[in-house]
């Protein structure tokens, strides 16, 4: 078994796991219904056939017996009904099956992103991940609910056809069993090119549609620089390829009907041809024959069907191993029970001989030693890409360090459980999370047991209440990240809003840079300063003015910090942050 | 729907009918001769103990069987094609009436919805065209066929099985009806779940440093168990849909023994015949497959029409303009007026009002106040993107309203207020596909702009491909990219919307001086955050929520606008805090 293979298999044997014993159960019950219903629908033919034979013997020789017609006739009626009837059943436990599966691995899912590594965040682009949390479950589901009853239903059809065959009568069934392989083997081939040509023409519909997403979200610019013919033009051209690909595609897969009807049409012939001489020579009853037509005609389905199924399996498996393989991502480290806690923290931050890099044979931070005392401002500085993120993952504990230590209040932060460590931290990043609900409960985040009152204190603090009574709804507007009202800025103030509300001892802030207008960006700097007075604070820094009344600079090249003082002492040591600031106070 | 799907039909007549004539063919060989053939063996083989005529039937029967498989092959190439002509023809009819939009008429449908409508309801459309061509169009051809052959073979036996069938359908449509509502609900909550995991992946560091964890666990489980439920329900719907029908098709087959059991007897119909329905009613059966798959589809691809005529019904500017004589006189001096100005977005609140003022030729004029005063409104207007909803906008003493405006724009070059750019290379992006481009112009464009450092760093230089949103380099990089690109054109007024911001410091300070030399004598607007962006040009015109308050030089303003020494002196408390 290839290493592909496997993974599947245990994918399919996770999600047998997953469904629980009572899904385990009414898969089995369902199964086993479908299996009953199968042979039930393979018997009668058989059953129609004794009518058929009846009925012309009868008509023959003129004794009709009404009462063994009426018999037969429910019988045959109660096989159909338990043989259609039976999918009905089978459909609904297979949607409570899949529906179950999926609200729990949606629900595994939600708790894998809360724990999971920043690592593991970071690395993977959102739109991979919540590929995986939505579309994937929705076609691992999809492919659980249609296929567990096709494809198990259809290979107890055509063993169960196949042995009524035989047993019907021996040399006709031969017909099927010469002739229904050959079709499979020329089903396949056609199958195998129109795999390829398949992927051409998604791949070229993908590249039409990357086009159309490419123009239309620089409109604007099209028109201004006016090259809508040449944008015409390209379009044109990719439409043309995808065209050509759908054809050749689609034509080529047309050919499984045709190949389908074929091989059914010469066993039908073959079938007269030979079933005809058989009628004359008396070694078949015309029931018999009947049967066999109808055998023909239910043998057909399951063959047109079962590399559809199949199919349907492996998109079905293979988004079950992407689903999968975020449930398995890597998780924050659980804390051992016995750790320090602190209940009234100062604000005292020391790295001690500090060492980290994100990947293993790429050191970044090689010995950074520093402490900031209760209530000090710290300004991160660097140029862009320098890495100030870094340091605020380290702090969070959002990545470990690899050696040295980072202590607070003298307790190493790894000594204390990383809920008692947040605790202490705000954060507010320039780019504001803001979620789907009202502007209060966005407010209330940090602290969610916040009164009205407490969160409209918070607002006025940071001075952003103005803005919020003049929307429709005040404080109960409905907003969220993708279409609201509210500016880069405001969005912002937000959430100075809510790490005020949150009143934590140690603040992480990142200054505001462009997009925000002069008055919003002092109401911003204004909050800011409020909030730093009296609680540690770290700020990524970009104004002179914030940097040079800092307490102390950080000052990182590269992911590394390389320089930490005040800024006299900075410029006095004459190193990389005086080479900076000497540049760009001379421009 | 009907609508569209009928226009794109026409488009394509010939081959339409040609495949509808193929598939009747198909179908008609196939019922007609080749399944009737085995009611010939029966009767006329086997009731005369005929061995050759059995012989001579068989092959009668494989060439039927051949042209069966002709026409199937035929028709199916020729639905390939009409599928592949009308959805191109569809997607291409989206894409241009999107492009000849103007920014207006774009922001009224929004940049997701006209993705949505050019790419997803295209496909769906697509989907449903392809069943429609493959096996719907079979469906009634052998409803007539069946109907008619079994008509002429057995009046009481036509009758109970149009009853059947009739019944069959009545259910199928009203349990597809019913559930279409719970379906419809159903993608609501999948949607917001959806939206609930985006932002629990996009602000795992707020939520966690938060520690709101449980908070979040609770609203997921919450929407989690209402969508089971939905699902559940709606899906209990039709769960038997196509279980009921394969019953009562079937039962007619006992329907029939029992019905024509007298009949048999009386030798008014015969076992042959018996067979021959059953074999018509199987065929028949086989291709009532494709009932479910409509039912769930006709309901999505009707609102996809309805979302596709929306667009393509909408009457563009750009379409009555057709034809028009407006002036195409190029834009030579580029003295800029406007005379009481008045605009509004889609009828709302005035953005800006009476709005007047003269942009000197060849002068320097910049916008200055702050967020939502109406500055890039203004280069809207300028650039003929909207229409004022009063007043009148003219360069040099043509009205706009007298102007072709795509010529118009040709002598206008634009920096725009987020740098877009377009995923192809470095320098399609700067010269915006104008091949008559020298390379000294590109070279000269791009070192203006400090575009150069950031090439030379790139993989394949000026040809380097980027990617969709130039994501591939930085905000600051791309803002260089995009004054590379204004000023390599060759333009009478050039107009910068606070491009220079996302900039460092040092960056912006370089770039705009070595930009400002390059086009002295030009007529240039600039729209600005920072005072010290502008402050040397000719004329500064102060905005405040879309009144003009201040127009003058830096001195004069500050003499004389309070608003512009307002925002003089929030910039210094910004740059050197309170004293």
């Amino acid at each position: 078994m290839s290493a592909k293979e496997k993974k599947k298999s245990s994918a399919l044997s996770r999600i047998l796991k997953d469904i629980g014993k009572g899904g385990r159960r009414l898969l089995f019950f369902s199964i086993a219904i479908i299996a009953i219903a199968k042979v039930c629908l393979a018997v009668a033919p058989g059953i129609a056939g004794r009518i058929t034979d009846g009925l012309a013997a009868s008509a023959e020789s003129g004794n009709f017996d009404t009462a063994l017609l009426i018999k037969e006739c429910i019988f045959l009626a109660v096989m159909f009904l338990i043989g259609y009837g039976v999918d009905g059943f089978v459909n609904r436990n297979m949607v409570k099956i899949s529906q179950s599966l999926i609200r729990s691995l949606r629900n595994r899912a939600q708790q894998k992103l809360n724990k999971t590594t920043l690592s593991y965040m970071d690395t993977h682009p959102v739109g991979d991940i919540l590929s995986r949390v939505t579309n994937d479950m929705v076609a691992m589901s999809n492919s659980l609910e249609s296929t567990v009853s096709t494809l198990l239903g259809q290979v107890v059809l055509l063993i169960s056809l196949i042995v009524m065959m035989f047993i019907t009568n021996v040399k006709l069934a031969l017909i099927y069993i010469v002739v229904l392989p050959l079709g499979i083997l020329l089903l396949m081939l056609i199958l195998r090119v129109t795999n390829r040509l398949f992927r051409k023409q998604n791949n070229s519909l993908g590249d039409l549609n990357a086009l159309v997403s490419d123009t239309f979200s620089n409109h604007l610019l099209m028109k201004a620089y006016g090259c809508e013919n040449k944008k015409m033009e390209s379009f044109e051209e990719k439409n043309k390829v995808f065209y050509d690909t759908y054809v050749s595609s689609r034509f080529l897969s047309g050919f499984v009907i045709p190949m389908a009807t074929l091989i059914n049409n010469v066993s039908y012939i073959a079938l007269c041809i030979i079933g005809g001489i058989m009628l004359i020579n008396n070694n078949l009853t015309i029931g018999e024959f009947q049967a066999f037509i109808f055998y023909g005609n239910m043998v057909g389905t399951p063959f047109s069907s079962l590399s559809s199924s199949m199919n349907n399996v492996q998109t079905g498996l293979t988004a079950a191993e992407r689903v999968y393989e975020l449930l398995d991502a890597p998780e924050e480290e659980v804390d051992p029970n016995a750790l320090a806690k602190i209940t009234d923290m100062k604000g005292r931050v020391d790295f001690t001989h500090v060492q980290f890099g994100y990947v293993a044979d790429k050191q970044l931070m090689k010995d950074v030693s520093f402490s900031a005392h209760p209530g000090q401002t710290m300004a991160i500085v660097g140029p862009s890409g320098a890495g100030k993120t870094t340091l605020i993952n380290l702090l969070m504990r959002f990545y470990d360090i690899w050696d040295g230590s980072i202590a607070i209040d003298g307790v190493k932060s790894t000594d204390m459980t990383k809920e008692n460590l947040r605790k202490n931290f705000g954060m507010v990043l320039q780019d504001s999370w803001i979620f789907d609900g009202t502007i209060a409960e966005n407010i209330a985040y940090g602290r969610p047991d916040a009164t009205r009152e407490e969160i409209i204190a918070a607002a006025k603090t940071v001075q952003c209440d103005s803005f919020i009574e003049k929307l429709p709804k005040g404080y109960d507007t409905r907003i969220s990240d993708e279409n609201s009202a509210l500016s880069a800025g405001e969005k912002q103030l937000l959430a100075i809003a809510r790490a005020v509300i949150a009143d934590p001892p140690i603040l992480i802030l990142d200054e505001a840079t462009s997009q925000v207008d002069t008055k919003t960006d002092v109401l911003i700097t204004q909050a800011m300063e409020k909030m730093m007075q009296g609680r540690t604070s770290f700020i990524i820094a970009h104004r002179l003015y914030t940097i040079k009344n800092a307490d102390q600079i950080i000052f990182m090249v590269d992911g590394d910090i390389k320089e930490v003082g005040s800024h006299d002492e900075l410029i006095r040591q004459g190193g990389l942050y005086k080479a900076m600031y000497e540049k760009g106070a001379s421009e | 729907m009907i609508r569209l799907l009928g226009r794109y039909f026409k488009e394509n007549k010939l081959l339409v009918i040609l495949n509808i004539v193929f598939v009747a063919l198909q179908i008609i060989i196939q019922t007609v001769f080749l399944m009737k053939e085995m009611k010939n063996i029966i009767d006329n083989g086997v009731g005369r103990q005929d061995m050759d005529y059995i012989i001579h039937s068989g092959i009668k029967m494989i060439v039927f069987t051949l042209l069966v498989g002709a026409c199937t092959i035929a028709a199916s190439y020729l639905s390939a094609k009409i599928v592949a002509k009308m959805t191109c023809r569809i997607r291409e009819d989206c894409y241009k009436k999107v492009v000849t939009l103007s920014p207006q008429e774009f922001s009224t449908f929004g940049e997701s919805s006209l993705l949505t409508r050019t790419i997803a309801d295209a496909t769906q459309i697509q989907i449903l065209v392809i069943n429609i061509m493959r096996t719907s169009l079979m469906v009634p051809i052998i409803i007539v066929c069946m109907l008619v052959l079994i008509f002429r073979m057995n009046r009481l036996l036509f009758t109970i099985l149009f009853i059947i069938f009739a019944i069959t359908v009545f259910i199928l449509i009203y349990l597809g009806a019913r559930s279409k509502p719970l379906f419809e609900k159903l993608q609501g909550k999948i949607d917001y779940i959806n939206l609930l995991m985006k932002e629990k992946i996009t602000g795992v560091r707020t939520i966690r440093a938060f520690r709101n964890e449980s908070l979040e666990e609770e609203k997921m489980v919450k929407a989690n168990d209402d969508t089971y439920d939905v699902a559940i329900s709606a899906n209990a719907k039709i769960n038997f849909l196509s279980p009921i029908s394969m019953v009562l098709m079937n039962w007619a087959v006992v329907i029939i023994y029992l019905a024509s059991s007298s009949q048999l007897r009386a030798g008014m119909a015969s076992i042959s015949d018996l067979l021959l329905i059953f074999q018509y009613l199987a065929y028949f059966i086989t291709s009532l497959g494709v009932v479910p798959v409509m039912v769930n589809l006709l309901p999505k691809v009707s609102v996809s029409c309805k979302r596709i005529n929306e667009l393509l019904d909408m009457k563009a500017r750009a379409d009555e303009e057709e034809g028009n004589n407006k002036s195409t006189e190029p834009v030579k001096q580029g003295e800029i007026t406007f005379s009481d100005v008045i605009f509004g977005y889609s009828g709302a609140t005035d953005v800006i009002a009476n709005v007047s003022f003269t942009a000197k030729a060849g002068k320097k004029t910049a916008f200055i106040g702050t967020t939502g005063s109406g500055k890039t409104t203004i280069m809207n207007l300028l650039m003929g993107f909207y229409e004022p909803t009063f007043g009148d906008i003219s360069v040099d003493g043509v009205s706009l309203r007298e102007r072709d405006l795509d010529e118009y724009r040709k002598s206008f070059s634009y920096a725009t207020q987020r740098a877009m750019v377009f995923e192809d290379t470095a320098r399609s992006n700067i010269t915006m596909y104008d091949g008559n481009v020298a390379d000294e112009q590109i070279e000269e464009a791009v070192k203006a702009a400090c575009f150069d450092e950031v090439i030379d760093k790139m993989p394949d230089g000026i040809d380097t491909k980027m990617a969709p949103g130039g994501t591939n380099i930085s905000g600051g990089q791309r803002q260089r990219l995009s004054l590379a690109r204004t000023v390599c054109k060759d333009a009478s007024v050039y107009i910068f919307d606070d491009t220079f911001s996302a900039l460092d410091a040092a960056t912006e300070k370089k770039a705009r001086e070595k930009i400002m030399t390059m086009l002295d004598g030009k007529t240039v607007i600039m729209v600005a955050q920072k005072i010290s962006t502008i402050k040397d040009a000719d004329q500064i015109i102060v905005l405040d929520r879309g009144r003009i308050v201040g127009k003058g030089s830096h001195e004069e303003l500050l003499q004389s606008c309070d608003e512009y020494r307002e925002i003089y002196r929030t910039q210094s408390y910004l740059e050197e805090g309170a004293k």
